[in-house]
């Protein structure tokens, strides 16, 4: 039993399992469950930019475009050509992952910066794409989305519909925690570890990158996906800059290089709204979840470079100090 | 002159130097001899600024300076020609001379004058980016930035490294030109003999340890310190 | 003809204030080795604050005035408070400091100032003049000219003062420098403030333009980084000249290609000189030493 659980994959198909369940055996409103759907798949998409971040140490920023590349193509071909919706969700993260790999091609050669700037500019001239494209996007009227069936039954229910996304979640999951244990994944961390000491070994930063990059753009096509067919509705203006900074904030205060991290962090930002408006005092300051949100990446960043999913360990790791126990590289300084 | 006491100085968990002390004497010429990671350059820079210490102190005709920052440290008079020489590349001659005698008022040009007498070469360069000087005249570079600063305690750090026989000859004899005008100096090198056929005293320093030290032409004649420590020769 | 000269000129106006803030990017990154995201949502917050005093008094050289001094004020705290203290860190770390200090700004705005947009009034309101057919407006030579007039100045002082010559030492390799005894925290602070003031008056400048609101600078601040990335980060004069050869570009696709996708083409271009000549028209290959 013991060494069940241990099993990572086992423990995330177990939670996968019970967290899916708990919006059918309980009640909830609307909205909450809106809620809980969205978590899991900005998770989604969190997970796959915590790949790019965590390590292979680049910032995108424009995750939330390709997610709304991916939004758009599901509602376009469910829509319009009756393609089913599983094959939909797949073109949704196959194309933006082309895409990615195209900018990542030109980008990801150059020093660390430069993939941002890329992503910066992506980010804004695809969103204007969006507004202007109307026969591919309805432009600021707005696309449609039809309600998903799976081999004939109707995810209309919210209830339904999060187990969907469960699913797809623990399996993007299993399949990332596959991968960073294969020959490709300890690439990858030995890059986080140290750039220079992965060149070394002769890893290929730029091939590393460049998957991490591809990675990171399917799972944001495939969050898209998901959320066009929960809401069922999709325009330009909600695939902006904010959406792309929100995703580097789930994934930072998460945990950088940690899969539960992202998850929590995704949870985190879901939620900072949610709270802020039950505080009275916090009620009448417009946009205060950003200012929030912007605070919190900063302190996170400076003072626990491990984010949520680690800061009990790191608060008694430092409480601990004197005994010299390895410092990750970035607490170093 | 200057004191370092007991320093211990670390690089994360990299314990750098251990219990160092060492004395410079105003007026010397001190060398500090050691093999590639000793620690020598570290030595350097916690008496820079660059490097704080765990524990220890360094002090300057008797005051503090451990753990002062870099610019208050050239303010003292002491100053370093760092490792590598470092000079600016797209800088000219003439701006890295400048840069030297950041803390220096009005009398820069003076200095100027001194420095092109040392070293007529940089003068006829004076205004060619340093990024295209040969490796010798970078380091004339190097050391001449530093004086600019005029400095009581001039701080080198390898000046032979990687330069033809000549032009080390040419560059010791100038140190010691340096010296004999007043300035003391402390020199860190690997290329022993040469250094301490124009050094006063000399320490030896092992994986962040001094484990020898006395007058430069003692140690100079001492075959067994030779053999064990300096690579024989 | 006319309408190509049209175009040169409104180009050369906006691309001033893409150059301004370019400069004021590429400052900040070869001293203080940052890539500063915020840099518009700065500019913006210094541009509200323009705004706020015009309204009180009426005058726009207090306004213009306030505007600066409040975006000297701005740029030292925030090198202070948020980037100092990382100056350890990575320069990813960095960069998501100023990603963080754009939703802390942006935030702060609509809060104190709201998400209206507010019209502001042009430098020069005097009636336009025409040479030949081709309409000039005097608030765009006012423009141009301002921006030639700071470029000067501060090419001036980066290549003959101490501190520009500081500046300049800090930004190839601060290790040395500080040995030296340049107290590059000064230097830091120093770029840190030119580049908030270069970005505030891009502001000022640009608000009668875009209306001043939270979402002003947008297409000046991704304008700057394309033109920082043409001119190359490596060089002080090549964000300056990328500034003018974008917004000149930016008008010309607009006008003779389409509006609507005139962004898109603009970014295309990024991507070429990405694929082309990443280090810039006049970048060079080198990398500062930490
Ligand atoms: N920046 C640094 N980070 C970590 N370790 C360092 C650093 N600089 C030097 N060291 C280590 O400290 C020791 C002493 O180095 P150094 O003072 O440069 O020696 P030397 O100048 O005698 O060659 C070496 O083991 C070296 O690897
Ligand atoms: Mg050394």
């Amino acid at each position: 039993m013991k060494g069940i659980l241990q099993n990572k994959p086992f423990l995330y198909i177990l939670t996968g399992l019970i967290v899916a369940m708990i919006p059918l055996v309980t009640d909830m409103d609307r909205s909450t469950l809106t809620m809980l759907n969205l978590i899991v798949i900005y998770a989604i998409v969190a997970i796959g930019f915590n790949i790019l971040l965590g390590y292979a140490g680049q910032i995108s920023l424009g995750h939330a475009a390709f997610m709304g590349l991916g939004a758009y193509i599901s509602a376009y071909f469910t829509s319009n050509f009756e393609l089913p919706f599983l094959a939909s969700l797949l073109l949704a993260g196959v194309i933006p992952m082309v895409v990615g790999l195209i900018l990542g091609l030109v980008a990801l050669r150059l020093e660390g910066h430069y993939l941002a700037i890329a992503t910066l500019g992506f980010g804004v001239a695809l969103q204007q794409t969006f507004k202007e494209w109307i026969g591919f996007t309805n432009g600021f009227s707005g696309a449609r989305a039809v309600t998903p069936e799976i081999f004939g039954f109707a995810l209309r229910e919210r209830e339904h519909f999060f187990v969907l996304v469960v699913i797809v979640c623990v399996l993007l999951i299993l399949f990332a925690h596959n991968l960073l244990s294969s020959k490709t994944g300890r690439a990858l961390i030995a890059m986080r570890d140290s750039e220079h000491a992965a060149q070394a070994m002769g890893v290929s930063l730029f091939k590393y990158k460049l998957i991490a990059f591809a990675l990171s753009t399917f799972y944001a096509g495939i969050g898209g996906s998901l959320y066009v067919h929960l809401i069922r509705f999709t325009e330009p203006n909600q695939w902006g800059i904010d959406v792309s900074l929100n995703l580097l904030a789930m994934v930072v205060i998460g945990g950088l290089a940690s899969i539960p991290g992202s998850v929590l962090g995704a949870a985190f930002i879901v939620f900072i709204p949610e709270f802020v408006k039950d505080i009275e005092w916090l009620q009448n300051i417009k946009n205060v979840a950003s200012i929030f949100t912007g605070v919190a990446l900063v302190l996170v960043i400076l003072f626990f470079p491990y984010g949520l999913a680690r800061i009990s360990t790191q608060i008694k790791a430092s409480l601990l100090k004197r005994q010299k126990q390895p410092i990750p590289k970035e607490m170093e300084g | 002159m200057l004191k370092l006491e007991k320093v211990d100085a670390y690089y994360g968990y990299i314990h750098a130097l251990k219990n160092v002390s060492l004395e410079i004497k105003e007026g010397n010429i001190v060398t500090l001899l050691g093999a590639n990671g000793a620690g020598k350059t570290s030595i350097l820079k916690v008496i820079s600024g660059l490097l704080k210490p765990q524990k220890g102190n360094v002090a300057f005709n008797g005051k503090d300076l451990t753990g002062q920052s870099p610019d208050k440290v050239v303010k003292q008079g002491i100053i370093q020609s760092p490792e590598g020489r470092q000079v600016f590349p797209e800088l000219t001659v003439k701006e890295n001379l400048q840069i030297g005698a950041y803390t220096q008022s009005r009398e820069a040009n003076q200095s100027l004058e001194k420095v092109f007498h040392y070293f007529p070469r940089l003068k006829e360069r004076e205004k060619q980016d340093a990024g295209t000087l040969s490796g010798g005249e970078q380091q004339m570079l190097a050391i001449g930035r530093a004086l600019m600063a005029k400095p009581k305690l001039l701080l080198l750090d390898e000046p032979s490294l990687g330069l033809a026989p000549l032009i080390v000859k040419d560059i010791f004899s100038i140190i010691k030109e340096i010296n004999g005008q007043g300035t003391t100096v402390f020199l860190v090198e690997q290329n022993a003999n040469q250094a301490l056929s124009i050094s006063h005293y000399a320490y030896i320093l092992e994986t962040g340890k001094v484990i020898h030290h006395g007058p430069a032409a003692e140690i100079k004649n001492d075959s067994k310190i030779k053999q064990a420590y300096l690579g024989g020769h | 003809m006319v309408e190509f000269f049209q175009n040169v000129i409104a180009g050369l106006e906006t691309g001033s204030l893409y150059a301004l803030a370019a400069l004021g990017l590429v400052l900040i990154y070869r001293t203080s080795d940052v890539i500063n995201f915020a840099q518009g949502e700065m500019a913006m917050f210094s541009s509200f604050i323009a705004f706020t005093l015009f309204q009180q008094t009426m005058s726009y050289p207090v306004a213009f005035l306030g505007a600066i001094v409040f975006a000297v004020v701005l740029g030292f705290l925030v090198e202070r408070i948020f980037i100092r203290p990382a100056s350890k860190a990575t320069l990813v770390s960095k960069m998501i400091i100023t990603l963080g200090l754009i939703m802390i700004f942006n935030g702060l705005a609509s809060a104190i100032f709201g998400i209206d947009m507010h019209p502001f009034r042009k430098a020069l309101t005097m009636d336009n003049m025409t040479i030949g057919e081709v309409i000039i407006q005097p608030n765009a030579i006012f423009i141009i000219s301002i921006t030639l007039v700071i470029m000067a100045i501060l090419f001036y002082m980066i290549k003959n003062t101490l501190m520009g010559i500081a500046i300049r030492a800090t930004a190839q390799n601060e290790t040395t420098a500080k040995l030296m005894g340049v107290p590059v925290s000064k230097v830091y602070s120093l770029s840190w403030i030119i580049a908030t003031v270069l970005g505030a008056i891009a502001g000022v400048l640009i608000a009668p333009t875009t209306n001043v609101s939270t979402t002003m600078m947008a297409e000046v601040h991704l304008k700057s980084f394309i033109a920082a990335v043409l001119g190359g980060f490596g060089s002080f004069v090549g964000p300056v000249v990328g500034g003018f050869v974008i917004g000149v570009f930016d008008n010309l696709v607009g006008y003779y290609i389409s509006l609507q996708w005139k962004t898109v083409i603009v970014y295309a271009l990024l991507i070429i000189i990405l694929i082309v000549k990443p280090t810039g028209l006049f970048g060079k290959v080198h990398r500062k030493k930490v």
